[in-house]
């Protein structure tokens, strides 16, 4: 316990020792600043599902309700120029009301890179990062920049549970090639990035099959992931519209898979494995948004491709379909409203069930900017499902985002 | 009555007028993109300017850093700036925002006052800022004038 508490009292030291001298030297040198920034986002819900049961015999509704406070979000971010070519750039996250003492929420370093930039036409990027992807992909977490609470489907990380958000985007990345060059009054982007395979095929702790003696977080696979996006823009970004694409591996070795029978739980379900092997898998995506006098735009198209056997006794598919389309009017610099719509098909929790109609939701919301640094927003939003269990769960959402 | 009409619809034709003319100070005021003296860059247009302004250039020609200075708050001057980059101020906020949470680059480091501006931009090589044409003094260099 001693050793414990003398760890950390060191650590603690240290980082102080670090991030003092970092603001010493910043004073000497503007530009060798380092700056510590970062924002949260504080919510309360209502939460009211129904799920709706078909039998022969009739339906069964179920309703529940629950209330909640969140600190959904914080991050902490750390940058610094290294001289005229270089900078750093660490970002930290701490989710749902982080306590590891508690075991709630979690915390990661989403990104920690240093860049390179040679002309806006060649940039080096190394180290963990999000990978360009879409419009969203690197946009996803900075909460004060969405005007919603809840995300679209792929893109919200408190249904982690529910969804895999890697069946659909690239999630992380460790170096990236990205520039921009003129075209007309326009800008053509790319970005090229290659990074890990997926999650499930990282060493973790628990991991009892890991013949590769890799460390923990380490890739046990050979497969490693490619992709990029390419599009245009103007110089303010008032216009932007690309695709873009991924190609790496499905890690589909030992799933199992359910199967309902009559509808009613527990009678008809049956459980199967179903190994379909290292499947290569292709994500397509295509993303337009805009600015139009007093409206905005913003939606975005996700195609999930598959080169999969499947075994004989499965008759879904891996494949999956998600969009999302959110317009937005600002009544002046301080409020605005939105509404919102996506859909998502796939197995979102179960793979023999994607043949389904999907997952949708819509809603809307509003917000007001109370200073520059501080927003509120609020949003309601219907999540349905017409699954062979029909589930609709309607969202009351009341947001802060703070900027620090 | 007719006289009573024709003098309420003066009034009113006048009162529209004044509230309709911009105020003298946006009429006044030229604004000058200014830079360090020694800058060797010369005669910026807007679309290089606003490549800057949206930290798409960070890196003037000759490899240096850019560094853009800004004055705190709304002004005539930072009205007409932006308007004559066909943007607005609270449009930028927006984009610079995006890119410090990206990491692609910092906002416009600001000042108090254009006398602290004119002193910054004096004593930072690579700094780039905008000021009221008529406040202008010989130790920066004029890229720009937005009459």
């Amino acid at each position: 316990m001693k050793s414990f508490f003398s760890f950390h009292t060191r650590f603690g030291a240290a980082l102080l020792i670090f991030l003092g001298a970092a603001t010493l030297q910043a004073q000497d040198n503007p530009l060798n600043d380092l700056r510590i920034y970062g924002y949260m986002q504080v919510l309360g819900y209502n939460q009211r599902t129904e799920n709706v049961i078909t039998t022969p015999r009739g339906t069964i509704t179920n309703t529940a309700e629950r209330n909640t406070f969140s600190l959904q979000q914080m991050n902490l971010f750390l940058s610094k120029p290294l001289g005229d070519y270089f900078s750093a750039f660490v970002n930290l996250e701490f989710s749902l009301s982080y306590a590891s003492q508690r075991g709630w929420g979690s915390f990661s370093v989403e990104e920690a890179w240093a860049n390179y930039t040679n002309s806006e036409a060649l940039n080096v990027k190394a180290g963990l990062l999000l990978p360009t992807f879409n419009n969203l992909n690197e946009l996803k977490n900075r909460t004060p920049l969405l005007p919603y609470l809840f995300r679209p489907f792929v893109y919200e990380t408190s249904i982690a549970s529910l969804l895999n958000a890697e069946d659909f985007l690239p999630e992380r990345a460790f170096l990236q090639v990205y520039g921009s060059l003129p075209l007309g009054g326009m800008r053509f982007d790319y970005a090229l990035h290659t990074g890990n395979s997926e999650t499930s095929y990282m060493a973790s702790r628990n991991d009892v099959r890991n013949a590769n003696n890799a460390f923990t977080g380490e890739d046990t696979s050979p497969f490693k992931s490619v992709g990029g996006r390419i599009g245009v823009r103007n110089a303010a970004e008032t216009f932007k519209i690309g695709v873009s694409g991924t190609y790496d591996r499905d890690n589909r070795n030992d799933t199992t898979f359910t199967r309902f029978g009559s509808g009613i739980p527990g009678m008809g379900r049956r459980e199967y494995l179903a190994p379909i092997g290292d499947v290569q898998r292709f994500r397509v995506g295509a993303d337009l948004s805009f600015s139009l006098y007093n409206f905005e735009f913003e939606g975005e198209y996700i195609g999930v491709f598959h080169d999969a056997k499947y075994p004989t006794n499965f008759r879904g598919t891996l494949d999956k379909t998600f969009y999302y389309g959110n317009l937005l009017y600002n009544f002046n610099d301080k409020f605005f409203a939105y509404a919102n719509y996506n859909y998502l098909k796939g197995d979102v929790i179960n793979p023999s069930d994607s043949d389904a109609n999907g997952l949708e939701a819509f809603g809307g919301g509003a917000g007001y900017r109370i200073t520059d640094g501080l927003v509120g927003k609020v949003q309601f939003q219907r999540v349905q499902s017409r699954a062979s269990e029909a589930i609709s769960i309607n969202f009351i959402y009341l947001g802060l985002s703070v900027i620090f | 009555m007719n006289f009573l009409t024709l003098n309420t619809a003066s009034i009113l034709m006048a009162g529209l007028l004044f509230f309709a003319m911009p105020s003298a100070s946006t009429f006044a005021q030229s604004v000058a993109v200014i830079t360090h003296k020694s800058s060797s860059a010369q005669n910026l247009e807007a679309d290089k300017i606003l490549d800057i302004y949206t930290l798409n250039t960070r890196n003037w020609a000759d490899g240096s850093k850019i560094t853009v200075f800004e004055v705190k708050g709304d002004s005539p001057v930072k009205s007409r700036f932006y308007a004559a980059l066909n943007t607005a101020f609270s449009e930028m906020q927006k984009l610079w925002l995006k890119k410090q949470f990206s990491g692609k680059g910092l906002p416009p480091t600001a000042v108090n006052s254009e006398q602290e501006l004119l002193e910054k931009v004096a004593n930072t090589p690579g700094a780039i800022a905008y000021v009221n044409a008529e406040n202008v003094n010989k130790n920066v260099k004029v890229l720009a004038t937005i009459k």
